[in-house]
Parts: C-alpha cells; structure tokens; sequence
C-alpha cells in the first residue's frame, strides 16, 4: 500500500509528468492532501514564469571575443619549440627524466674511476715506478734484438 | 548515448574533413576543434550559442546584470583556457553549465547580502538590477495592477535568492534553462534521486514562502 510519504518523494515526478507509477497516479487522485500539495507546487512554478531577464549588451559578444583573442595572443598553443615546456606535467615528465639521467651518469662516473694511484716517495709507489722502467727495458732489449744489436741480458761468450 | 571516445573520434573525423558547418557537429565536437585547432571561429560559435542562456542564468544567480554580464565573460573566458584540456567526457553544456555554477556560488559566497525586506518599487527612476524603467504604459494593467505585479516579481526573486546555494542553482537550471534531472545533476556532481529530493525541498519553500501570491 503506498503511502503519503512515497508519493511525496515521487512528487518532482509527477510535475514533470514523466515515469510516475500508477499507484502514485492513483493516490493523487484519492488522496487530498497529496493532490493539492502537487497542485501548489504547479502554481509555484508556474509564479517564476514571471521572472524575465533583460537582453544582454550589445557588446557582450565583442568583449568576450576580445578577451579570447588577448588570452590566445598571450599563451598561443603552437608558441614555438618550447611551448610545450609551459605544459606542468610535461615539465615535470622532462625534469623527472633529467634528475634520473644525472644519477645514472654519477654511478657510472663512480663505476669507471681509475683506482687512486699512491703517492709518489712511498715505498708502493717507488715499487710500482720500477716495474714500469722493468717494462721499458725490456721492451727496449725486444727492439735491440730486432735491429741486431747484442742484448744487454745475454752474456757475451 | 555516445562515448567520449566515439564523439573524439567523429570531432576528429570531422576536422580532417576541412570546412564543416558547426551545426552539423555536436557542441562537444566543436569544442574539441577549439582545443585541437586553437579554431577561434568555433569559439566564438559556442560563445554565440550559449552567452544568452549564461548571461540569464548568472542574473537569476546574482540579480544584477552588469554582474552577470561580467561573469559571463569569465565563464567563457575560463573555456577558452581550458580548451586543451577539455576531454568531452559529459556534454559541452554540462560542462559550461558547472563552470558558470561554480563562478556564482563563489561570487554569492563573495558578497553575501542581507535578504532585503520589500521595497518601495518607483515607477519613474530605473530599476538598480537592471537600469531599465518601468513599463507603465500596458495598456492591459492599470497603476495598481502594474504594483502588485512588481510587488510578486520582488518576493520571487527574494525568495529565490534566499535558498541555499545548490538549491538554487537546481531550481534554475530546472526551471528557467530547461534542463532535465540527469543534466542537473551532472552539473551538481550528485545522483539523480539526490537532485530530484534537492530540486523537491527547493519548491517546497518557495511553495511555502510564495503562498500569499498563488
């Protein structure tokens, strides 16, 4: 059985005459109360009929068009190649790119470092020194050897 | 119902097509070429469909036209900067329509008036909402027809600018740009059973408050 309340929640319906029930349909039309609310709620609406509005300014239409014309001439949307700089998920895209780049390059930097050479007057470093000469004589002994001459290393009988 | 996908597509299918009439595109359409090709002619288009609707719909918000009139103007302003973004996901309309809500609700909230007890209404200095006199000279109401008249016109729109500010923006919308439930509450961002009960508790106090005019 439908109540007043359920017709009253369907009232917005039943003054757009559209998709009321037929059991609202028919309460309206036993119950007074209900009807005479959606009939006060009709000449309420039909009241604001007489609220008119006044015709706009002649100018409103150029106005706006100006201010248009003074946005798309202060931002335009192809403004050369870095427009799309101003765009702020981009900017951030770009700057997200280039912190990850500069921290890939550092690790890198760090991963290809030469080992530290030790200083020179130590004994590691006057041991390394040697080795190099050892290696520049023998390489020199090699173009003796290639050019005729007698090597310092092989006794001569 | 077409998608936002469809109605890209067809905007899309539209331009390469060159030269298209607005009206044969749906305002959706068209504002997806203001955004892909800055097509200031397809602004100004929308600009002249919809500035009376807007201009009328931000008077009944604020009650004064120069008001309304200026934000109006920052309505479609506020269109034109966002029209890379606009993504035609709800109806052009619906869009311009939540826009131009939010301008006026932070407008009211901006300068909230005491509701102003009836007026003495001059028949000979213009009126302050508009700037236009009174027609005295309808020839089908006499002095004191004319006065009851203005007298209902002043409690109307009292008592409308006097409902909360979602209430009223609804009843608007509903009544005077002849928008459905859906649409409102779109606009509103609500369900449509949370409109209708909006929509339904804003008449009922304008049934109440209006009473003695009915």
């Amino acid at each position: 059985m439908i109540t007043c309340k359920n017709v009253r929640e369907n009232l917005m319906d039943a003054l757009a005459e559209e998709q009321t029930s037929p059991e609202v349909l028919a309460h309206l039309r036993q119950c007074g109360t209900c009807s005479a609310e959606l009939d006060g709620l009709r000449k309420t609406m039909s009241l604001l009929d007489e609220w008119e509005v006044p015709e706009p300014s002649p100018y409103f239409l150029t106005r706006v068009k100006a201010h248009a014309r003074e946005a798309q001439q202060k931002a335009p949307v192809h403004a050369g190649p870095l427009a799309w700089f101003r765009r702020p998920v981009l900017a951030a895209t770009f700057a997200a790119v280039l912190a990850a780049g500069g921290v890939v390059l550092r690790l890198s930097v760090f991963q290809t470092e030469a080992p530290a050479t030790p200083q020179t007057g130590t004994a590691v470093a006057d041991i390394e020194q040697l080795d190099k000469n050892a290696d520049v004589l023998v390489n020199t002994d090699l173009i003796d050897e290639l050019s005729g001459a007698p090597s310092d290393d092989v006794a001569e009988p | 119902m077409p998608t936002a996908i469809d109605t890209r597509a067809r905007g899309v299918a539209a331009m390469a097509a060159g030269q298209v009439p607005y009206d044969s595109l749906t305002d959706a359409e068209v504002m997806l070429r203001v955004g892909a090709q800055d097509d200031t002619a397809a602004y100004e288009y929308l600009v002249q469909k919809f500035h009376r609707p807007i201009i009328a719909f931000m008077y009944r918000m604020t009650r004064n036209q120069a008001t309304a009139e200026e934000l109006a103007q920052e309505t479609f302003l506020r269109v034109y900067r966002s029209r890379q973004s606009y993504a035609a996901e709800a109806k052009f309309s619906t869009w311009l329509y939540r826009i131009a809500t939010n301008l006026a609700v932070n407008y009211a909230r901006d300068h909230k008036t005491e509701a102003t007890p009836g007026k003495v209404v001059s028949l000979d200095e213009p009126d302050e909402e508009t700037g236009t006199t009174l027609d005295v000279a309808d020839p089908t109401m006499n002095v004191e027809q004319h006065l009851l008249r203005q007298e209902r016109l002043a409690a109307i729109k009292k008592h409308v600018l006097a409902l909360p500010e979602k209430q009223r923006a609804a009843v608007l919308m509903h009544k005077y740009q002849g928008m459905n439930y859906s649409e409102i509450a779109s606009v509103l961002k609500l369900s449509e059973s949370a409109t209708k009960s909006l929509l339904f508790r804003a008449y009922e106090a304008l049934r109440e408050r209006l009473k003695e005019f009915v």
